[in-house]
């Protein structure tokens, strides 16, 4: 098989991959197009970093197929290789060398320095210390570098943004957002829906090893949310408010959960209501899981 | 290219155990050669002592027709401080390099660049070649700084340069198994205890069947069976069909060892 300029630029068709008869990966079939930016969400231990080893060919599959820009994953993974960047999860890099020496490896390897020196400025990452003395956060930036410097047409990009500070977290969107500009294919693992609502045109979820959905970032909206726990001086008029509104909660010991898409739907709830405490943070990709099937769920049930 | 790139790489790694191991066999070469005046006649009545099984297993054949500093000097080479410093350096490349880049998380970076997969055996198994090559040139010409400063005279020169080449293959070997282990092994730990294993097991094997006729046998098994200095000496000539098993153990090793790490799957933990 050879690449073609028509191929997607990831393909993979019943890919499935078992550790000792243990299955990691099921039938997934995916495709992203050139250009394309996917976010690919799961939590932790859904399968994410083993699709992404199975697209560098570092694993071979047990059934099905995977294609990077028409080559094969497994038997032409040195051809892949070359036409991509990859960051991995839990960067690990030669304690030993400098950055800059790690960086002169990187290009030594590729046989380009390309962008390091002005992307290493702008992630504000001094090459001079020792890898080993890097905190986890400047670790990042420098793999991000090393992904990022010889202008690949693919990104593979495995929680690229863990670890790293907010304002160092901005950058980076923007860096990948105008990659994304520049036409480079992005395949963004992640379990933070608001990052990958901030740089991604599609997202597939991944749970248990089996693609669960996957849409357009706009039908992740409708997805996301927040959680709220709130508690009551009066727990009976409390949740008596909650009913009348229609926002239907759980109990947890004195507090009441619940989940909404719409804050304001909470606020006009709780106003007259003496509240003793209130807490509101957006949903983890788990419980955005949990709601959506326990939604269709009872969905069926209904049906 | 890249292999030239990964072979550097492995070598800057590795420098400094090199260093330090060669260090030690310079020591211990020119302060060993030049005792043979105080102590050369102590060592051959003590080996005068010896069953000619324990002569033959030590030495790996009989000691007539040898000359006191020629013993003192297959003494030497036979010595585990040095038998034990080349195989440190040969475990430590091997399994740094394949398991030991599994095991620490740099593969990932590392095959994510557009490096063939049998690049990374084939760049350690020739740093172990310039590291055997090296230590074993550092300990021939230790030999040749202590016979000076001692004031003494080789005249079987030649037959001592095939004891060092009939020793470097036999580390080469030694190091291209260790290789094949630390491809298949996804910790360094497991790598250099079964590395480590391998090698003292190989030991006492030939230990063991030089000095127990009964199992005599098994001595073909171990790879230290095809290091014999005194044969070689004695006849002024290597013993081909040492070094020919030696070549081959090589071979299918690093055929092993690049085969396995090829198609194997790469998963860190």
């Amino acid at each position: 098989m050879t690449a073609s300029a028509s191929s997607p630029a990831i393909a993979a068709s019943g890919l499935s991959k078992s550790y000792n008869g243990r299955p990691a990966l099921h039938e997934l079939d995916l495709s992203v197009e050139p250009g394309e930016v996917l976010g690919f969400l799961g939590p932790n231990g859904a399968g994410k970093t083993t699709t992404i080893r199975l697209l560098l060919g570092f694993l071979r599959p047990t059934s099905g197929t995977a294609t990077v820009l028409g080559f094969d994953c497994w038997s032409q993974s040195l051809e892949v290789r070359r036409t991509l960047g990859y960051l991995p999860g839990d960067v690990r890099l030669y304690d030993a060398m400098s950055g800059r020496a790690f960086l002169a490896l990187c290009a030594r390897l590729r046989r380009t320095a390309g962008r390091s020196a002005e992307l290493a400025s702008r992630l504000d990452l001094d090459l001079d210390k020792r890898v080993g003395t890097y905190s986890k956060g400047n670790k990042q930036k420098l793999g991000i570098v090393q992904a990022l410097m010889h202008e690949p047409r693919l990104l593979i990009l495995d929680e690229p943004t863990s670890a790293l500070d907010p304002l160092v977290q901005e950058t980076v969107y923007e860096i990948l957002n105008e990659l994304k500009q520049s036409g480079t294919t992005i395949f963004f693992s992640s379990h933070v829906l608001s990052e990958v609502q901030k740089v991604c045109d599609r997202y597939a979820i991944i749970h248990d090893g089996r693609l669960v959905r996957e849409g357009t970032v706009s039908e992740l909206g409708e997805l996301s949310g927040s959680l709220v726990r709130v508690s009551f001086q009066d727990e009976q008029a409390g949740e008596h408010a909650l009913d009348r509104a229609g926002l239907a909660a759980r109990r947890e010991g004195d507090d009441f959960v619940l989940t909404i898409t719409d804050p304001n739907d909470v606020v006009r709830a709780l106003a007259g209501v003496h509240v003793a405490g209130l807490d509101v943070r957006p949903l983890s990709l788990e419980e955005v899981f949990f709601e959506s099937t326990s939604r269709a769920t009872c969905g069926d049930e209904t049906s | 290219m890249t292999l030239v790139v990964i072979v550097r790489k492995l070598a800057a790694e590795i420098l400094r155990i090199l260093v330090a191991i060669g260090l030690l066999l310079s020591v211990f070469f020119v302060l060993g050669t030049y005792l043979f005046v105080d102590f050369g006649d102590m060592n051959q009545m003590a080996i005068s002592r010896m069953s000619p099984e324990m002569i033959a297993g030590i030495f790996g054949g009989v000691l007539q027709g040898l000359e006191p500093l020629e013993l003192w000097l297959v003494t030497l080479l036979l010595h585990p401080f040095l038998l034990t410093l080349l195989t440190v350096a040969v475990i430590a490349i091997a399994t740094r390099s394949l398991a030991g880049e599994i095991d620490r998380g740099t593969i990932d970076v590392l095959l994510s660049y557009p490096i063939p997969r049998w690049h990374l055996p084939l760049a350690a198994a020739l740093v172990q070649f310039f590291a055997v090559t090296t230590l074993v040139g550092v300990a021939l010409g230790s030999v040749g700084l202590g016979l000076r400063l001692a004031g003494l005279e080789l005249s079987s020169w030649p037959a001592f340069a095939w004891v060092a080449f009939n020793l470097w293959a036999t580390f080469i070997a030694i190091g291209s198994v260790c290789l094949a282990i630390s491809a298949h092994c996804d910790r360094h730990g497991a790598a250099l205890a079964r590395s480590a294993g391998f090698v003292m097991v190989s030991f006492l094997v030939n230990l063991l069947a030089s000095l127990w006729s009964k199992v005599r046998l098994l001595e073909v098994l171990s790879v230290f069976h095809y290091y014999r200095p005194q044969p070689i000496v004695t006849a002024d000539g290597p013993i081909w069909t040492d070094l020919l098993i030696l070549i081959t153990v090589t071979g299918v090793a690093l055929g092993v060892a690049v085969a396995g790490f090829s198609t194997r799957d790469i998963a860190t933990t």
